[in-house]
């Protein structure tokens, strides 16, 4: 609200506005009162108030406080923010569209409506609106670099691998600690089947975001695809941590599947002609340890039997014997392996 | 069928937003005749809607000023003609002036300013707070509609509502000083008061910006604007809503006898 100033009649004021004893014009009474009731009207508004008795009249002035520093169009994006935040679409949509039609280069208003063509199935144009946000955001680095990552999901959406990876590569160059664009290029450089660059982008990625758990599965995906026996037990201890993090849903259930497919693995890993038989019976072992188990003791076990399981496990050492508290009796690393392989 | 958007010097045709573009066809999808929309310097209101005549099956919404907020007011006129050509042709009626009120207002500025201005001038004078009063009652019980209406159906003007609306409440304070006091005629002034703090409080809740109406409600038109305001939403009971908006206005406002529904 801009400022504003207004005069009354003081035998126009509305006296029941005012507390008792204090409702008769002239009075100092009344002008505390008035003073106090604009004071409380206004204070939710910041700025300066001023109320001057003169010649019968009230005189009203307030001035809201200066603003801060911000850029063109930041008032309509005060509002519209939290509509994206609530992901109210359809009401920040045609916000942004006036916006843009007021202020044609604004950033925030390419970025928002770019993002929303994308993911709205308007690719073409979703990459218009985003080229366009990646220069309008050009003072700002981190702005910038989020255009360009945008940019490049667009671009990847519509099949351009090429623009995806030159704008993601654009944006690791303006913002180097971009978790998202490193990760978006680790997954891009993957597709194209460069698995130690991609590995390398997914470690930057992680040394950028330590906590980023799709970071993590993409490197241990990475890292199998490179070498899935030299880098078995890194893999496996970053899709464990995954795990820990996210035990339901659709991470844990890719995670799953990866450790799954380690398991499978190892139990091949000496038996280029087939299944070894003793692992085969002990899976089926531990198909019907698991069955008729209920979901928290089962959880407890596989967890338990993970956690062991971190540390290594020599599923060729035939004399391994290990204990467990979630169930009873020896276990070998075999057994255990099996334990992990059927319970994921 | 399209717009016809005859733009002035200073506003080219696409300087109107598509929203708006939209309504205007609504508008003449709903009417069955085109509408233009006209740029002119010289207009003294910011908007206003000239209707179709026989001669000239063409309504004309006409704005004064180029820029921005034109989009808003061509919107807000597009949305009362909207409504009024929706009303049945049969049924179609025009605000006109009675003179016993007409010049009851006259002979009172005339006693006001007696031996400091000319009848002449006392006249003139009258006639145009007669009219602007009259104006005021006709076009702002729909026009709260209309704001209602645009901000509900058409949210991409919400940015230029907010500042045309914060503007309009700010220019309107003007008639809360002293010298406007005692420079109007005691019913002139009380109506016109009124009608501001119904639009201070409509911008102030639309808008969600309470601080627009704390003058009025100071001023203690608190309870009459929020009646005038309750009115504006009732829901129709005929076919012509905006009569019966302004004849209950007129009726809170003491106006009931200074106007007269007429056929075109």
């Amino acid at each position: 609200m801009e400022g504003t100033a207004f005069s009354i009649d003081e035998a126009s004021f509305d006296a029941s506005l005012l507390p008792d004893g204090s409702r008769t014009p002239g009075s100092e009474a009344f002008h505390r009162a008035v003073t106090d009731y604009f004071q409380r009207l206004y204070a939710g508004m910041g700025g300066h108030l001023s109320v001057v008795f003169a010649a019968g009249r009230i005189e009203v002035a307030w001035e809201p406080a200066p603003p801060e520093p911000a850029g063109p169009g930041a008032p309509a994006m005060a509002t519209i923010g939290p509509l994206l935040q609530q992901r109210r679409f359809d009401e920040a949509r045609p916000l942004l569209e006036t916006l843009l039609q007021l202020q044609p280069e604004h950033p925030e208003a390419l970025y928002n409506l770019g993002v929303l063509a994308s993911e709205e199935g308007r690719l073409e144009e979703a990459r218009l609106l985003l080229r366009r946000a990646v220069i309008a955001n050009a003072p700002d680095a981190h702005a910038q670099a989020n255009a360009q990552v945008a940019l490049a999901l667009a671009a990847m959406r519509l099949g351009d691998k090429a623009e995806a990876r030159q704008a993601l590569e654009a944006a690791i160059e303006v913002e180097p600690g971009n978790s998202f664009a490193l990760r978006s290029l680790g997954r891009l450089l993957v597709i194209a089947g460069a698995y130690a660059a991609a590995v390398e982008r997914f470690r930057q990625a992680l040394g950028a975001a330590p906590d980023d758990l799709i970071a993590t599965i993409n490197l241990a995906q990475a890292l199998l695809q490179l070498d899935p026996v030299e880098h078995r037990d890194e893999s496996d201890r970053l899709l464990l941590r995954v795990i820990e993090a996210q035990p339901y849903g659709e991470l844990a259930d890719r995670t799953k599947d990866l450790r799954s497919s380690i398991a499978r693995r190892d139990l091949r890993a000496d038996q280029p002609d087939g299944l070894r038989q003793d692992a085969v019976s002990t899976c089926l072992q531990a198909l019907q340890l698991f069955e008729g188990m209920d979901r928290q003791r089962f959880l407890a076990v596989l967890s338990e039997v993970g956690a062991v399981g971190q540390g290594g496990l020599q599923i060729n050492e035939p004399g391994t014997s290990r204990s467990l508290k979630t169930l009873p009796g020896s276990w070998s690393d075999l057994a255990l392996a099996c334990l992990i392989h059927v319970g994921m | 069928m399209e717009a016809l958007i005859s733009p002035g010097p200073a506003m080219p045709a696409h300087a109107l937003l598509p929203a708006v573009n939209r309504l205007l066809q609504k508008v003449e999808e709903a009417g069955g005749l085109p509408v233009m929309v006209v740029q002119q310097d010289d207009l003294e209101d910011l908007a206003t809607v000239r209707l179709a005549t026989r001669e000239q099956q063409i309504h004309r919404i006409i704005y004064r000023d180029a820029g921005e907020p034109s989009s808003y007011h061509v919107a807000f006129e597009a949305a009362l003609l909207l409504r009024i050509v929706q009303v049945p042709a049969e049924q179609q009626v025009i605000l006109h002036e009675t003179r016993e009120a007409r010049e009851k207002v006259i002979s009172q500025v005339e006693r006001m300013f007696k031996g400091q201005i000319s009848l002449a001038q006392a006249r003139s004078a009258g006639l145009q707070y007669y009219d602007g009063v009259l104006l005021r009652l006709r076009s702002t019980g729909p026009g709260l509609w209309a704001d209602r209406w645009l901000f509900e159906q058409v949210p991409e003007l919400r940015g230029l509502q907010a500042a045309v609306l914060q503007s309009q409440v700010q220019e309107n304070l003007f008639c809360l000083e002293g010298e406007v006091e005692r420079l109007t005629p005691t019913a002139v002034l009380q109506a016109t008061r009124a009608i501001n703090a119904a639009c201070a409080f409509h911008c102030a809740g639309l808008l969600g910006i309470p601080p627009l109406a704390i003058p009025y409600q100071a001023a203690g038109f608190e309870t009459l604007a929020k009646e005038l305001i309750a009115i504006t939403r009732a829901e129709p009971a005929t076919a012509d809503p905006d009569r019966e908006i302004v004849d209950s206005w007129a009726e809170k406002l003491g106006l009931s006898r200074w106007y007269a529904w007429k056929t075109p």
